[in-house]
């Protein structure tokens, strides 16, 4: 535990709701970020992604359990220099020009003058911002906002950097330029940890994952261990064998998981030739949303879309 | 820390649309007051020169109000307050550099409005004294305390209900000055009542020594420097009832 | 189509239907009642921390009450009894104490409207402790101790000493120096009724030429000057009745040398109706323009008549509105006016009653010579 530059120990928040309700919006969450990993979050709409990362940057408060950051508790707010956060949909103040801006917030970070300026062309070349330096925020658009956010958060050269949905509003070319530049903060040195539902982006970028949903941690790992999950399909001729699919040219195929490989192999019928073994695709959107349908239970409507969800994508996919 | 909030807060103040528009309409209802000097069938120059300094309270407290009560709950609404404090900055770093910030902006705002007032009136031949610069610098105390009460109730409510608050404390902090001429006919629970009211509102009437000093009455320095401590006190209070309530919000 | 042409075309109806107000037939006379007037500390509570600026603006939308009541005579406030002009004045004074003016007005309408003089020197004694340094109110207060309590010959000693706090209450040489020349006059006064010409000399000089306050003035110094020629040219045609047992068959026969030089013995006065042309005693025409006249032994100023018609006319119209209310219609006639009960006075010559707006107005003659020039050549100058 000592290596992780983020953790959360049975982690348990709730806000006032009507009247005197409380409604519960994290349950006993236990996650951890390794040093130097690229951690996804991710979680349907209302699971909990950003009232867990409100309570990691002490916007939120009065959460059971402990929540530690660089290995101290959150309490101490001289952490947050280490920090860089991007919220979702980020506002930020009309009046002020973006230069203006980022020396503003680079100075709250503890950076001094002399430091800002090199920063400041770091992050306009990384994000291609020189243009707008002289412009007030109130003009700039959606997209120019979410760059702007991700550049105020990778000004100062955190050690972390949390990420609120960092891609909403991108187009596809501005989607890539982001995993480029997230991609080279972690090859600086940088810890991601960002929360999104967009699961190919969590796959493209990332090395750990946790899955969130109703406030409950279901599941988290390795992305390559969730990879290595994927189905093995055997193609062969001659003698079928159980369970697997006759194709119109003479050939079969079997699929089995990687578990299975050695029983699979050795049950193979007499005379059956093996053409060729290949590990299929994991389908992440698939394989998401039968988790948060396993976790809701059949009958919650949340299930009944997930599952039509999954039997329209995999259609789609299957040869 | 405090400093540089304060001074992006300056900024931001003072190039937003409300605070601009508002000086506008300052200059324009002095250029207008002129008027109401010609109507009166005298030379009009006291009545313009009290008019004149009665403005610059006025537009001075709509600007406090106006930018005071988007302060912190626009901040909060838009989650741009998000950015600054996931840095390593307390809520009261918060809370102190944003009314600091919002002051300065306000000090500047009523000096300029001063100096385009006595200007104006030095142009028109209306009476202008040293004084009416001390009555200048004491309705700019007015305007930091409301500029405070604005804070402080737009941190307990919505920011159109702490309009409405803070321009019912300011009726209230004027009237507190005649409350106890009024005591004599009242008694028993409604005495309680306006006693209780003029001790927990601030005591606005303090600070119109304007219409004495374009009397060119003048004011002891004793007595400039109790209604100016008197004003820091109040601003104390209200900025850390505010820092105490967003201590305690969830954002 | 784009959409200026739209916005000046409404533009300009609007302005043209607002400029309907300023035209001369529908500017009558406004009438306005004080209906609301809170108690001074009332009044406070509700400036809002502008006292001085509600008082003034306070003061302005009241200048319609001070017409009403000039025309009715009657300043009792509906309801409660009260004088509207009393209460007016505590509340604007109780709000802006340091304002001369106020006292000012406030002395004049309830000493010359309401005939109270007692309060009108109370406004001023109050104005000249809180202004101790206000020149003007002193003087005012001098003067009304001296038109109206006659101080100077019941009180000398009286007089003498708030002469001696007025000094004491100045603080340059020009200043004290006016007092001396009050302790001055009271030795040597002699022409009562211009008392006050002084008074409203100055007025005038630091009012606006052709401001209604100006114009104020000046029927008002007109009028005190047409009162004062009227009473020394009686006392002429008296002085010549019981020299020779028969009064003037011209007016111009009063000035007999003898008669004068005993009325003047420092010669005719200043703003006299007796002048000296070319080494002989002649008339002066009244301040208004008109000859001054002699009818049965008794002398009449026709500008003087005239000015009493007209304030009778204004309590004519008051009665015109009366009489509608009363009756449901207006009197659009002077038949019809007389029909609902009003009076029409006879009135000086060359004058005709005319009903316009539901007004009444009179149509005069021009005067044969020009009115009395009033304002001092170098006048008009703003008060410092």
């Amino acid at each position: 535990m000592s290596d992780d530059i983020v953790s959360y120990a049975d982690v348990s928040f709730s806000y006032r709701g009507d009247w005197l309700n409380r409604i519960d919006a994290l349950r006993q969450v236990t996650l951890a970020v390794p040093a130097g990993c690229a951690y996804g979050f991710l979680g349907a709409n209302g699971a909990g992604k950003s009232t867990s990362i409100k309570l990691l940057m002490g916007l939120l408060h009065g959460h059971g359990g402990a929540i530690r950051l660089f290995g101290s508790p959150i309490g101490d707010h001289r952490l947050r220099a280490r920090l860089g956060y991007l919220p979702e949909q980020p506002y930020f103040y009309d009046n002020l020009a973006l230069e203006e801006y980022l020396a503003y917030l680079g100075r709250l970070s503890g950076m001094t003058k002399a430091q800002i300026g090199p920063a400041r062309e770091r992050v306009y070349q990384l994000l291609d911002l020189g243009d707008l330096r002289a412009r007030k925020l109130k003009s700039f658009s959606k997209g120019m906002r979410q760059r702007f956010g991700l550049a105020q958060a990778i000004f100062h050269q955190p050690d972390l950097l949390v990420l609120d949905e960092p891609f909403s509003g991108l187009d596809p070319l501005w989607r890539a330029r982001f995993k480029e530049v997230m991609a080279l903060e972690r090859k600086r040195g940088a810890t991601l940890f960002f929360s999104s539902h967009i699961l190919s982006d969590v796959e493209d970028l990332c090395d750990r994952y946790g899955v969130i949903d109703h406030g409950t941690v279901l599941e988290q790992g390795r992305i390559a261990d969730l990879l290595g999950q994927a189905p093995l399909e055997l193609t062969g001729s001659g003698p079928i064998p159980a369970g697997a699919a006759d194709l119109a040219d003479g050939t079969w195929r079997l699929s089995f998981p990687e578990s299975d490989r050695a029983r699979a192999l050795a049950s193979l019928p007499a005379g059956a030739e093996i053409l060729r073994l290949e590990r299929h695709r994991l389908d992440l959107e698939a394989w998401f949303v039968s988790r948060v349908r396993a976790h809701h239970g059949a009958g919650s409507p949340l299930a009944a879309s997930a599952a039509s969800a999954t039997s329209t994508k995999s259609r789609g996919e299957r040869p | 820390m405090i400093a540089i909030i304060a001074g992006a807060t300056f900024r931001e103040a003072a190039r937003s649309r409300a605070f601009l528009s508002l000086l506008g309409l300052y200059a324009c209802a002095v250029m207008m007051s002129r008027l109401v000097g010609w109507i009166s069938g005298t030379d009009g120059n006291l009545i313009t020169a009290n008019m004149v300094m009665s403005l610059q309270s006025i537009i001075g407290v709509l600007v406090a109000v106006a930018t005071g009560t988007a302060l912190v709950q626009t901040e909060i609404q838009q989650k741009t307050l998000y950015t600054v404090l996931s840095r390593p900055v307390r809520r009261w770093h918060f809370v102190v550099g944003k009314f600091l910030g919002l002051a300065l902006a306000l000090a500047c705002g009523q000096s300029a409005m001063l100096a385009l007032g006595l200007g104006y009136l030095a142009l028109t031949g209306a009476p202008v004294n040293a004084w009416m610069v001390l009555a200048g610098a004491l309705t700019t105390v007015e305007v930091l305390v409301m500029a405070a009460v604005s804070l402080c109730w737009t941190s307990l409510s919505s920011p159109l209900l702490a309009t409405v608050l803070c321009l019912a404390t300011y009726a209230i902090g004027h009237a507190v000055g005649s409350l106890p001429q009024l005591m004599y006919h009242l008694q028993g629970f409604q005495a309680t009542i306006c006693v209780w009211l003029a001790c927990l509102v601030p005591n606005l009437s303090l600070y119109e020594y304007r219409d004495q000093a374009v009397h060119g009455l003048p004011i002891s320095p004793e007595d400039t420097a109790m209604r100016l401590l008197y004003g820091v006190m109040w601003i104390a209070l209200l900025v850390t009832v505010t820092v105490s309530v967003l201590r305690r919000k969830q954002l | 189509m784009p959409c200026w042409p739209i916005i000046l075309a409404l533009l300009a109806t609007a302005a043209w239907w607002n400029s309907q107000r300023f035209g001369e037939r529908a500017m009558v006379p406004r009438t306005k009642d004080l209906s609301f007037l809170p108690s001074p500390v009332m009044a406070r509570m509700l400036s809002m921390g502008h006292p001085a600026a509600a008082a003034k603006l306070r003061w302005i939308d009241s200048f319609a009450y001070f017409e009403l009541q000039l025309d009715r005579h009657d300043d009792t406030l509906a309801g409660t009894g009260e004088s509207g002009f009393r209460r007016l004045y505590d509340m604007l004074i109780d709000l802006d104490p340091h304002f001369e003016l106020f006292y000012q007005h406030a002395a004049f309408n309830t000493g010359a409207l309401e005939n109270r003089h007692d309060i009108a020197l109370g406004y001023l004694m109050r104005g000249t402790i809180e202004m101790p340094r206000s020149t003007a109110l002193w003087r005012q207060a001098a003067a009304e101790l001296h038109t109206n309590y006659q101080w100077e010959e019941r009180q000398p000693a009286s007089m003498e000493a708030f002469l001696d706090q007025w000094e004491a209450a100045e603080s340059t040489y020009n200043e004290k120096r006016q007092v001396w020349d009050w302790k001055t006059a009271m030795a040597r006064r002699q022409y009562r009724g211009l008392d006050q010409i002084g008074y409203w000399q100055d007025q005038l000089a630091s009012s606006t030429p052709g401001s209604p306050t100006a114009d104020y003035i000046e029927h008002t110094m007109r009028d005190q000057l047409a009162r004062f020629a009227v009473t020394e040219l009686q006392a002429l045609v008296d002085a010549y009745r019981s020299r020779h047992g028969i009064p003037p068959l011209l007016l111009a026969d009063a000035l007999e040398p003898e008669s004068v030089a005993a009325r003047y013995p420092a010669g005719p006065p200043p703003w006299g109706p007796v002048t000296i042309d070319a080494g002989r005693l002649a008339l002066r025409s009244d301040p208004f323009g008109f000859d001054l006249t002699l009818r049965d032994g008794t002398v009449t100023s026709p500008g003087l008549e005239r000015s009493r018609a007209e304030h009778r006319m204004y309590h004519l119209s008051s009665q015109l509105a009366e009489a509608a209310k009363r009756d449901g219609r207006w009197a659009e006639t002077l038949d019809e006016a007389r029909k609902a009960g009003i009076e029409f006075a006879e009135l000086p010559g060359g004058g005709a009653y005319r009903i316009v707006e539901h007004a009444v107005t009179i149509d005069w003659q021009p005067p044969p010579r020009p009115a009395w020039r009033l304002r001092p050549q170098n006048g008009g100058a703003p008060r410092k």
